[in-house]
């Protein structure tokens, strides 16, 4: 029974969070209870004709942010979102935290996350205990918690739950100096229980799995450093690990006999670490980083990230004429197989421009540039043409905007956006497929009324997507009103596009977009809003298809 | 067809046993070509990228078989045809002959080893004969030739060693993570990633949840359980993706998590992370303006933009009072965001420091504060901010500090002055990249310039105190006509739609010649430099010309 109640409650709160904090030393000073806060839902739904759904049908969500102020001296926040996000039935998941604090210390209860270095404990959610001490120049903090839990293999189809062993994790930090000058050393360990799920030991289920490299249990040990060092206008840090992983336990925990299973013990020794100098000139400021993570790399305290990695980034940034302008580059040297054993190495080259220029109060301009490009060459193997990765991506973006500002209360604004992106695929086999080029131009205007209380938009907006094997182009107009009520309570606003579309020059149809919302604050306290799209897409070559997406939404100001 | 088999096992088995006197060698070598498959068969009995050459270096004719192995060397998967199979179809080896076969030409002799012909270790024989796939590692691949004839039997073998990796997964470029995309009408955001696997083999998928609707404690939980996408595109073969008008609409405002999946739909390619990118997030929102940034949980610093509008911040703020916030809490205060905050005390009140962007000035102002309360919004709801100020000298808190009053007379002018005229103190020549700045500041326009002496940053409307010193163009003698103002509300571009008003603060006597001057009067509307929000809009003198009667 115990158990059935358990799981009502669980089943009712699909997505549930809870987190206070409170403040020790000053519960002496006992005054008073208070409190604020905030309550709101959200809705919305979605329906497509002509296609099949792109997007949830109908979700929910209810929101609820109360904190209650105890003692003038404890603070209790206590949030609550509780929502459905998935059409078909999923496991809720709960989580909840407390995290007291006196003085220099705070301690952490429930779930909570930490961050010890990017290459070691780095943000990961766990559910157990934490804490954080920094009397004076020292500085330590430790965790001990389950950062996995038990997820059965569940072969239903459709279903898209990820199973995973039970994995717990435990790791401290201790380090001396100030936020600016300090130095670290880190500890790190995480390790899964092969026996927390039963469904995947059974061949049945790791046939299902199709690899079995996807699901094995794992042990992690990580030791690292960070270390910060700024003296006046120089800057200088350094964030490193080593790891221990082991990415199968099977052998030695669980499976006696090996035979029938797509398991092999796989230990690893690997590093990481990124340092970085910078300097701050009076107009120019520049960094320069190198980071290196090794291929078998892993950490079991973050997300994924990307290994086998080394990559150099020298960044300038500054300003021109009088600080009117200001300039962003950055370009970056990337290249893998460090341990050389791929059959091929991949460089990248990866650099940007952002430059912004307000010559007067009126005229602005943004340009930017992005190249990514990318070439393989020989690693164990010579390589063939026809299957190596070439490639040169360019993005250009330029902005210039005006804008008209007649006695404070009519302003008319005019942008134009040019954008072109070129994917320049080099490879001789699969550039007749992938090379594609991207063309948008846009001319936008707005005019607001200040007195009158309202805004005027239009645009005209021409786009082109070039591919080997069509041409796809777009032109058309928008027009857009807005106008407030009842000094601002009451908003709306209505928007409608429509393009032309034509296929290699020959007309295909068209796309009409419209959008329309509104809001309302009663009291100060209620809030409404209302907010709906449509997509209308007709075409003689491809699927005409109507998609038309509603939300609605509550927030009352408790206090 | 049994007669025949028992021919063969009669017959190489007899031959194996004359192998000590007649031995015939057979050279083995074996290559296997990249991309390497992830499929066990294509290295046991089918395909095309292990080749092997036998080379008979004996002089009569020899019979063999073939047989293939699999192992791992740094994992425990064996693979491996039973001595016992035998072929349908023996090879032939003339004297000195050559043969270079492929597992498929190899299949025509060897045929189709079925389930009880293969020896499984460390792998599970039905994923031999499904769809599954090899782990990561380094393998060896063995052909073993046993032969017969009347030359004798022998066995002989060649391996060929490979590295069996996963591709790099993709990594999203466009959007960078964390940036904000300004929304455009109709909508057109160009998305790309870095190819994976081999050109021509990878798809992507492409996912985007929007984290506004369906609120997740952490973006890559999204990607994990519990959430369905916003948006799905599946089969794309390009590393980009342009999301136009044809495409569901994003939704201004909203926060969205973007991964892509690399996969091979023939399943021949392994990728790291199985595909997935590391997942990023974007903020779909256009540049926000001042009569947005009321929204008390908005913690964006005010952008760039016209100086017009309201100084005044008229957010919803409530006094439940929070202590306890830890150091580098950013804090809302009006229109402007204290950040890099350092508390000294934090129960009671807080008292510290920290830097706030103030864009007229152009760059991040280093602030303290003493006793203000923040409630449960993070925004100061009591007290006051004020900016950091160097050369106390030539200007004290009552200067720096205070909104009232007015500021008669500045002890050391022609000190403050020099110390502000330098270049490290122009607004012009900061940046708001740089490292934070405290005052005084000098705005330096064409014809003035004006001091900034104090700013004071409140909960509903921040302050300036200001001075322009301007020398008269044909005043003798070092009595420059100085006028200033305290409390001049401004918000973070400016001084906004009520402009400012610099007053004489008292009388003051300026001499044209040896013999005339003028005495100008401190009443309010009689001289004073009047502002609008983009600058000095217009100079009122009013005074009497005093003429020595010599």
């Amino acid at each position: 029974m115990k158990k059935k109640l358990l799981v009502a409650a669980l089943l009712f709160a699909y997505n549930f969070t809870m987190a206070q904090s409170f403040d020790v030393e000053a519960l002496a000073k006992a005054k008073k209870v208070d409190w604020s806060g905030s309550v709101g839902a959200n809705a919305s739904v979605y329906n497509a004709r002509g296609i099949a759904n792109r997007s949830n049908p109908f979700t929910w969500s209810f929101n609820a942010n109360v904190n209650v102020r105890v003692l003038e001296v404890l603070d209790l926040p206590f949030s609550l979102t509780v929502g459905k996000y998935q059409t078909q039935f999923t496991k809720p998941y709960l989580q909840f935290g407390i995290s007291p604090r006196y003085k220099w210390a705070t301690l952490h209860m429930g779930h909570s996350n930490l961050n010890f270095n990017p290459y070691t404990l780095s943000g990961h959610s766990f559910l157990g205990v934490g804490a954080e001490l920094n009397p004076g120049r020292f500085r330590f903090a430790a965790m001990y918690g389950r950062l996995n839990k038990a997820v059965e293999v569940d072969t239903l189809e459709g279903n898209t739950q990820i199973p995973s062993f039970k994995r717990m994790g435990y790791g401290a930090k201790i380090g001396y100096g100030t936020s600016e000058n300090f130095i670290d050393l880190i500890y790190f360990h995480a390790k899964d229980n092969a026996n927390s799920i039963s469904t995947w030991k059974d061949p049945e289920i790791q046939q299902f799995l199709g690899d079995a490299s996807t699901l094995t249990p794992q042990e992690n040990n990580v030791v690292g450093t960070s270390a910060r060092l700024t003296i006046k206008q120089f800057s200088f840090n350094v964030d490193a690990a080593i790891s221990y992983y082991n990415k199968n336990m099977a052998d030695s925990q669980v499976m006696k006999d090996k035979k029938g299973l797509n398991i092999a013990p796989d230990k690893k020794v690997q590093y990481a670490g990124k340092a970085g100098i910078g300097y701050h000139f009076t107009r120019i400021s520049i960094k320069a980083d190198y980071e290196r993570v090794m291929p078998e790399f892993v950490t079991l305290g973050s997300y994924f990230f990307t290994t086998d990695i080394e990559n150099f980034t020298l960044s300038p940034s500054g300003t021109f004429d009088s600080s009117k302008g200001s300039y962003s580059l950055s370009v970056g040297l990337q290249k893998n197989n460090l341990d050389k054993t791929k059959t091929e190495t991949t460089k990248r080259f990866i650099g940007s421009a952002n430059i912004v220029y307000n010559p007067s109060a009126k005229w602005a301009f943004n340009l930017v540039y992005n190249n990514f490009s990318l070439r393989q060459v020989r690693g164990t193997e010579p390589i063939n043409d026809s299957s190596m990765l070439r490639q040169v991506n360019q993005t250009f973006t330029f902005t210039p905007g005006y804008s008209i500002i007649k006695d404070s209360v009519v302003t008319h604004n005019l942008s134009v956006t040019a954008n072109y992106n070129d994917v320049n695929d080099r490879n001789i086999i699969t550039r007749e497929f992938t090379n594609m080029k991207a063309t948008m131009f846009s001319f936008n205007h707005s005019s607001s009324f200040i007195k009158r209380s309202n805004i005027i938009s239009s645009g005209l907006n021409f786009n082109r997507i070039k591919t080997a094997t069509s041409t796809n182009t777009q032109y058309g107009a928008s027009v857009g009103y807005n106008q407030s009520f009842f000094k601002q309570a009451l908003s709306a606003a209505v928007g409608v596009n429509y393009n032309m579309s034509y296929v290699d020059a020959v007309q295909d149809g068209n796309i009409i977009t419209a959008n329309a919302t509104a809001g309302y604050q009663f009291k100060k306290r209620h809030t409404f809003s209302f907010n709906a799209s449509l997509v209308r897409s007709n075409s003689k070559q491809f699927e005409s298809y109507t998609e038309l997406t509603g939300s609605i939404s509550y927030l009352l100001l408790l206090k | 067809m049994k007669k025949g088999l028992l021919f063969w096992v009669f017959l190489l088995t007899a031959l194996s046993f004359l192998q000590q006197a007649h031995a015939q060698t057979i050279a083995v070598s074996v290559n296997v070509k990249p991309p390497y498959s992830l499929r066990p068969a294509d290295y046991i009995q089918q395909g095309n990228n292990v080749t092997i050459t036998m080379v008979n270096l004996g002089s009569v004719p020899v019979i063999a078989q073939v047989f293939t192995s699999l192992d791992g060397i740094n994992n425990s998967v064996q693979i491996k045809i039973k001595p016992t199979y035998i072929a349908p179809v023996p090879l032939q080896f003339g004297p000195a002959e050559t043969k270079i076969m492929t597992l498929n030409q190899l299949r025509a002799y060897n045929g189709n080893p079925g389930f009880n012909d293969i020896i499984f270790q460390g792998y599970d024989s039905k994923l031999y004969f499904g769809n599954g796939s090899l782990p990561e590692g380094m393998y060896k691949v063995c052909a073993t030739v046993v032969t017969g004839g009347a030359a004798g039997g022998g066995t002989f073998s060649g391996c060929g060693i490979f590295m069996l990796h996963a591709y790099d997964a993709p990594i999203i470029l466009n959007p960078s993570r964390g940036s904000t995309i300004k929304p455009l009408q109709p909508q057109n955001v160009f998305f790309n990633w870095t190819p994976a696997g081999i050109a021509g083999k990878t798809n992507y998928s492409f996912k985007l949840v929007d984290l506004t609707e369906t609120p997740v404690n952490n973006p890559n939980d999204a990607f994990q359980n519990y959430v369905q996408p916003f948006f799905q595109q599946n089969g794309i073969i390009i590393n980009s993706l342009v999301y136009d008008n044809s495409k569901l609409r994003l939704k201004e405002g909203h926060k969205y998590a973007l991964q892509v999946i690399a996969y091979d739909p023939l399943k021949n390619l392994l990728y790291k992370n199985n595909g997935k990118s590391p997942v990023i997030t974007f903020l779909y929102k256009k540049e926000q303006s001042l009569t947005d940034n009321p929204a008390k949980q908005n913690m964006d610093d005010a952008p760039k933009g016209p100086c017009t509008g309201t100084t005044t911040w008229k957010g919803n703020l409530n006094r439940v009072n929070k202590d306890g916030l830890p150091d580098g809490t950013t804090l809302g205060i009006g229109h402007f965001i204290i950040r890099n905050t350092v508390f000294t005390k934090m129960n009671g009140g807080y008292d510290g420091s920290g830097d706030v962007l103030v864009n007229f000035l152009n760059t991040k102002l280093k602030v303290e504060f003493k006793n203000i309360k923040v409630n449960n919004d993070n925004r100061v709801y009591d007290g006051v901010v004020t900016a950091k100020v160097a050369g106390k000298t030539s200007i004290n808190d009552e200067m720096s500090k205070q909104r009232t009053g007015v500021i008669e007379m500045v002890a050391y002018i022609d000190s403050l002055m020099t110390y502000v005229d330098m270049d490290s103190r122009s607004v012009n020549k900061l940046h708001p990249n740089n490292a934070a700045t405290d005052l005084p500041l000098h705005i330096d326009k064409q014809n003035y310039k004006i001091a900034v002496v104090g700013f004071m940053f409140e909960p509903g409307e921040a302050y300036i105190n200001s001075i322009l010193n301007t020398p008269l163009p044909q005043g003798k003698g070092n009595n420059p006509l100085l006028l200033a103002a305290k409390g001049i509300p401004v918000h973070p571009n400016g001084y906004g739609d009520a402009g400012a008003k610099l007053l004489l603060a008292k009388d003051i006597s300026i001499m044209f010649t040896d013999k005339g001057a003028v005495d100008f009067t401190s009443d309010v509307n009689k001289t004073f430099a009047g502002f609008d929000c983009s600058g000095l809009k217009r100079l009122t003198l009013n005074g009497e010309v005093i003429i020595n009667k010599n």
